[in-house]
């Protein structure tokens, strides 16, 4: 008995090991996990997963998923590498300063993992392309910056049947979620508009440009973005289905918050009001505090400047934002304005941009309030001029 | 405080738990407050802004939860809860 009992455990292990080197040994310290094994394996390299956004979030999660052996990947982002996307955005190099992100992201996942099929998207996402990108992928990762974005994907993935993992950050605070999961009952879980309903204005809600961000914050919920995803396509427990996560690296707390479905969620609620995709950009200044600040959006700036009509551009930012990239016009950093000797001009509208149009709005409001006028500031700045202009 | 001392005074105690820039301007992460008894999540959050900047320029954008649940705002506050102040963040 003795001498069998020895033997019997022994022989088990060397027949796993044999079982996993004959799937793949790449991925034989994963299927020893008994809650993957081969089987979750298998589901693994039948999944397709989509990341939108190749920045602080998506770079870790990608790695991830690419090294999990996730069979298909696609990534969404029509944005440039610029220097300051280094700190926290591991897959690039200095020299993909430049590059456009959803390449020179593919080309390093490529490299680490052939056998993984790596689809590029080098666009923004946008209500014209949403649900034909989003349709063709199993599960979403939303890895964005902002909120037109962040709408557009719950919206696009609830009308598309899939579920998303969200994740965002604030300086050392990340939040994170799987929504629109279907459980076996049948029944959705919620999703983001449960959460937060109206997107707040912008400039209540400053991003990683404005706010500041530690670099390993979004590696580590972007890490986690990916270990949900995994977990799902695998069909493992403890799913943040109907769960918010708020995490908190300074401190190192984590906390999490029971979700429920609202009855006036305008996609899922008593009576969906949205049908099909909307205009994210307008949805999302609806609710803006500042409309005493005379703005110009994106397209009608482009029209202007297409009929050839004379407009004093102005960027706000910082001369390495100015050089990554920018629509012309003079570079006037918001701490060089001096809003004294500041002078508008008469006849020709003086227009003020910054990344997202909340530096450059705050420049416009002060100069107004010291007395210039014929002053606008551009709507969304850089960031919704490529997405919509750009893309 | 004693139970019976604080129905007597219609009083609840309540921990406030705050996030993101809510808890940098407010300079603490949580805090215990004393608030009337039968206070709603919405009264709750008029009656903090009105000495609160910050939450009175996000109060339409905070989402409460109580004891770890997300809340409807005309939620009625007990004794003991807490209360975490949720707002939407965009960074990624």
């Amino acid at each position: 008995m003795l001498k069998i009992e020895k033997i019997a455990p022994s022989s088990r292990i060397g027949l796993n090991l044999h079982k996993a080197e004959a799937v793949n040994p790449r991925y034989s310290r994963q299927i020893a996990l008994p809650e993957v094994g081969a089987k979750g394996q298998k589901k693994l390299s039948q999944a397709s997963v989509l990341v939108v956004g190749a920045g602080g979030l998506g770079c870790p999660a990608l790695l991830a998923l690419t090294a999990a052996g996730v069979g298909r990947i696609g990534i969404v982002d029509g944005d440039r590498v610029e220097l300051s996307n280094l700190h926290r955005q591991m897959l690039y190099r200095e020299s993909d300063v430049g590059r456009l992100k959803a390449e020179a992201a593919a080309e390093r996942l490529r490299e680490r993992n052939s056998e993984v099929e790596i689809e590029t998207h080098p666009v923004y996402l946008s209500s014209e392309n949403g649900m034909e990108i989003i349709g063709g992928y199993d599960i979403i990762i939303d890895g964005t910056d902002n909120f037109p974005t962040r709408y557009l994907i719950n919206d696009a993935s609830v009308l598309s049947g899939k579920p998303f993992v969200y994740g965002s950050i604030y300086r050392f605070e990340g939040q994170l979620s799987l929504f629109n999961h279907l459980r076996e009952d049948g029944v959705r879980g919620p999703n983001y508009r449960d959460l937060f309903p109206e997107p707040p204005p912008a400039e209540l809600a400053p991003d990683c440009a404005d706010a500041g961000v530690l670099g390993v914050l979004p590696t580590m919920i972007g890490t986690m973005q990916a270990a949900e995803t995994i977990k799902w396509i695998a069909g493992l427990d403890g799913l943040l289905d109907g769960r918010l996560l708020l995490f908190d690296a300074l401190h190192l707390e984590s906390r999490h918050v029971g979700l429920s479905k609202r009855d006036d969620n305008p996609l899922t609620g008593a009576t969906p009001k949205i049908t099909g995709l909307i205009d994210y950009e307008v949805f999302c200044r609806s609710g803006s505090a500042d409309e005493s600040i005379p703005e110009i959006t994106p397209a009608e700036l482009s029209e202007k400047l297409k009929r050839g009509e004379s407009v004093r551009l102005i960027d706000v930012r910082s001369p390495e934002e100015h050089r990554a990239f920018n629509i012309g016009g003079e570079l006037i950093p918001v701490e060089k304005l001096d809003p004294d000797s500041f002078c508008s001009e008469h006849g020709r509208p003086s227009l003020f941009y910054c990344r997202t149009g909340r530096r450059s709005g705050k420049v416009v409001q002060r100069l107004i309030d010291s007395g210039a006028e014929n002053l606008f500031n551009l709507q969304g700045g850089m960031e919704a001029w490529k997405r919509i202009i750009n893309s | 405080m004693d139970r019976a001392v604080k129905a007597e005074l219609k009083t609840i105690e309540a921990e406030l738990r705050w996030f993101s820039q809510l808890a940098e301007k407010r300079g603490v992460r949580s805090e215990t407050i004393t608030l009337p008894s039968g206070i709603t999540g919405a009264e709750l959050i008029s009656q903090l802004a009105k000495e609160f900047d910050e939450l009175n320029r996000m109060k339409k954008h905070v989402r409460l939860a109580v004891n770890q649940s997300y809340v409807e705002p005309f939620t009625v506050i007990h004794d003991g809860d807490e209360v975490a102040f949720i707002t939407p963040v965009s960074g990624g």
